[in-house]
């Protein structure tokens, strides 16, 4: 092997290396907390670094919409909220970086789905809903 | 908003003080006009022309060769002044927003810079006043802290460039965004030589005592960056000659006070249950000559209008633009038709149109008729339009945070004919269209134009009424989601009074 063909195939790791990103999902280290009960739900996490991760919890609302706030902050990235009624109805959706006061539609009672959408996520996330009637 | 009625305020109090120096006789000066004022054509409220002479340049000159002046060409650069003016405009934000709101998105360190630079930038989704009206004032500071120090309309080009990379990468915790980029540094240009052309109006360096106070603090309110500079330097109180550029070879203001009704459900017409209702005021202020200084240094002529409107659930500033001549060529012996070159900044938000932008212009400005004898002229203009970034109303995107417009590039084009009779009475004609792609937002391509009718009518030297008419069209393809299409209608009805006073 030449010198230069070294110093190619070097340089063709170094590029594949740096195209191919480290997907990041959240871990211990970002102190993942969930409190789900029945009519409250909350989902928190820090010190998040460029997270690419989409996951999802059942949350049972026994009132119609639930009211949805948001004390996080995410300069980067997004954090994508989706959440779904008993019947698989999308009831609220919305991109959540900042301080978020919000309602969702209304829906049907019952399971909810309550989805997470990250991607390039950097920051903290700390959402709740709590039911309404 | 409060800020913006007071810059009027003082705007037109600025234009009157300016037109008290029209008594100092013609031939003292190189640069009065020996015929009546050319006034330009744009899609704006008509003004009528002025008399010749209206506003001259100031021509006190008997102290030019005895007195220093500081501020004539060449000016000496004050780089390390103007930086930390320019660091000063975001720190005062930031600051504020720290220490006192406590904001998270003001926690700056190591890391958050960190992030800004190794993470891509994004489309913000703040609201439309905040992104197309604070970003460009701020950026008008950032261009004045060079433009208060010495440097040129060009020298002065990058600055707001400058600043707004430094804020967006360092200022600031969230992620760098194109679009504050882009309207504070373009914007930033537009209406910073404009206010640094209208705070010259408001400065007299041959004013002394209660006089001179008032003009400092008239054109500080106008221009907060080189009222500063004029403070810390010492020049609040130096008396001296005043550069030539500080007076235009004319300049004419017009308030308009009326009614106006305007179509709310994207319907075409004005029927009851489908239009609002608002009060009106409107001020707009032609600066410099067609003829004379449309080829002279950028911004030597330029329009800014503003208008405010209610009640309604919009804010009550409707629009604000200037745009400004940055080069131009004769293309006959008599320079009655020219090939100009423009740049321009626009903030339109009312129930029937959203858009914001930074546009460069390009094409042919006429003058065809009598003028000279005041009998029956035309003004036209033709133009082509590049649309940097223009923000126009959405029907799809939606955010938490209140943005309701999508972003992009694109182009059109702008027709006006203004047609002057024996300066008693003008109508005017105009039509402008263009199309946005957008970048960001609903994936969409928006086509959009407006159709005006203007007439005007000069009952006294100061007061005179006005009508316009109106129609403003929107057709919107969406990717995916169902294509819309508006036609909207404004009417109004108004008081005039031209600042300085019409002459026959």
């Amino acid at each position: 092997m030449t010198p230069r063909f070294l110093a190619l195939a070097a340089s063709a790791a170094l590029l594949m290396a740096g195209c191919n990103d480290v997907v990041t999902q959240i871990g211990p280290e970002n102190d993942p907390i969930v409190t789900n009960e029945v009519g409250t739900f909350r989902y928190e996490a820090h010190d998040l670094d460029d997270v690419h991760e989409e996951f999802s919890f059942i949350w049972q609302n026994p009132g119609t919409q639930a009211k949805v706030l948001h004390r996080g902050f995410v300069p980067h990235g997004s954090n994508i909220i989706v959440i779904l009624d008993a019947d698989g109805t999308e009831v609220y959706r919305h991109d959540m970086l900042f301080e978020v006061d919000d309602v969702t539609a209304a829906g049907v009672p019952g399971d909810w789905t309550v989805e997470f959408l990250l991607h390039g996520t950097t920051g903290r996330i700390d959402m709740q809903l709590e039911t309404l009637p | 908003m409060t800020r913006l009625v007071v810059w009027s305020c003082l705007l037109l109090a600025a234009v009157p003080l300016a037109a008290q120096e029209s008594a100092a006789p013609a031939e003292d000066t190189n640069l009065s006009i020996s015929g009546p004022v050319v006034i330009p054509t744009s899609l704006n409220p008509f003004v009528p022309p002025a008399p010749p002479g209206a506003v001259k340049a100031d021509t006190r000159p008997t102290m030019a060769d005895t007195v220093g002046c500081p501020d004539c060409n060449p000016r000496e650069k004050r780089f390390w002044l103007a930086s930390l003016e320019l660091m000063s405009v975001q720190l005062l934000p930031w600051g504020l927003n720290h220490f006192v709101r406590d904001a998270e998105w003001a926690d700056i360190s190591f890391k958050s810079w960190e992030n800004n630079l190794e993470n891509p930038w994004q489309w913000d989704d703040n609201q439309f006043l905040n992104n197309q009206f604070s970003h460009p004032y701020h950026g008008a500071m950032y261009f004045n802290s060079a433009r208060a120090n010495g440097y040129s309309f060009w020298g002065s080009f990058a600055w707001p460039f400058a600043g707004s990379m430094m804020w967006e990468l360092f200022g600031e915790a969230w992620a760098p965004s194109p679009n504050d980029w882009l309207n504070t540094s373009l914007g930033g240009i537009s209406l910073g030589e404009s206010l640094w052309r209208l705070s010259s109006l408001a400065l007299d360096n041959t004013a002394t005592g209660s006089e001179r106070m008032w003009r400092e603090i008239g054109g500080a309110a106008l221009n907060p960056v080189r009222g500063f500079t004029r403070l810390v330097r010492g020049e609040v109180n130096d008396v001296g000659p005043n550069p030539e550029d500080y007076r235009p070879s004319s300049i004419q203001a017009v308030l308009d006070v009326g009614y106006r009704r305007i179509s709310t459900d994207g319907e075409p017409g004005l029927s009851e249950g489908s239009a609002d209702d608002q009060w009106n005021i409107g001020m707009s202020l032609r600066y410099g000559d067609l003829l004379t200084d449309v080829r002279r240094s950028p911004f030597s002529y330029f329009q800014i209008d503003a208008e405010l409107a209610g009640p309604g659930d919009q804010r009550k500033l409707t629009r604000l633009s200037s745009r400004g001549s940055l080069a131009a060529w004769p293309l006959d012996h008599a320079s009655r038709h020219q090939f100009a070159v423009l740049m321009s900044y626009n903030y339109f938000d009312n129930p029937a149109f959203t858009f914001g932008g930074q546009s460069g212009h390009f094409g042919i400005l006429s003058l065809w008729g009598d003028r000279e004898r005041r009998k029956f002229w035309v003004e036209t203009e033709a133009l082509l339009t590049g649309i940097a970034i223009g923000a126009t109303r959405s029907d799809y995107y939606q955010t938490i945070e209140g943005r309701n417009y999508d972003y992009g590039t694109g182009g059109g084009g702008v027709l006006n004919a203004r047609a002057h009779f024996h300066n008693r009475a003008s109508l005017r004609l105009g039509y402008s269209g263009f199309y946005i792609n957008t970048i960001d937002g609903a994936d969409s391509k928006h086509y959009q134009d407006v159709f005006t009718v203007e007439g005007r009518v000069r009952l006294t030297h100061r007061f005179g009424l006005g009508a316009q008419m109106s129609q403003y069209n929107r057709t919107s393809e969406y990717v995916g989601l169902a294509d819309v299409t508006q036609h909207s209608t404004l009417a109004r009805v108004f008081v005039s009074t031209a600042i300085p006073r019409l002459e026959d």
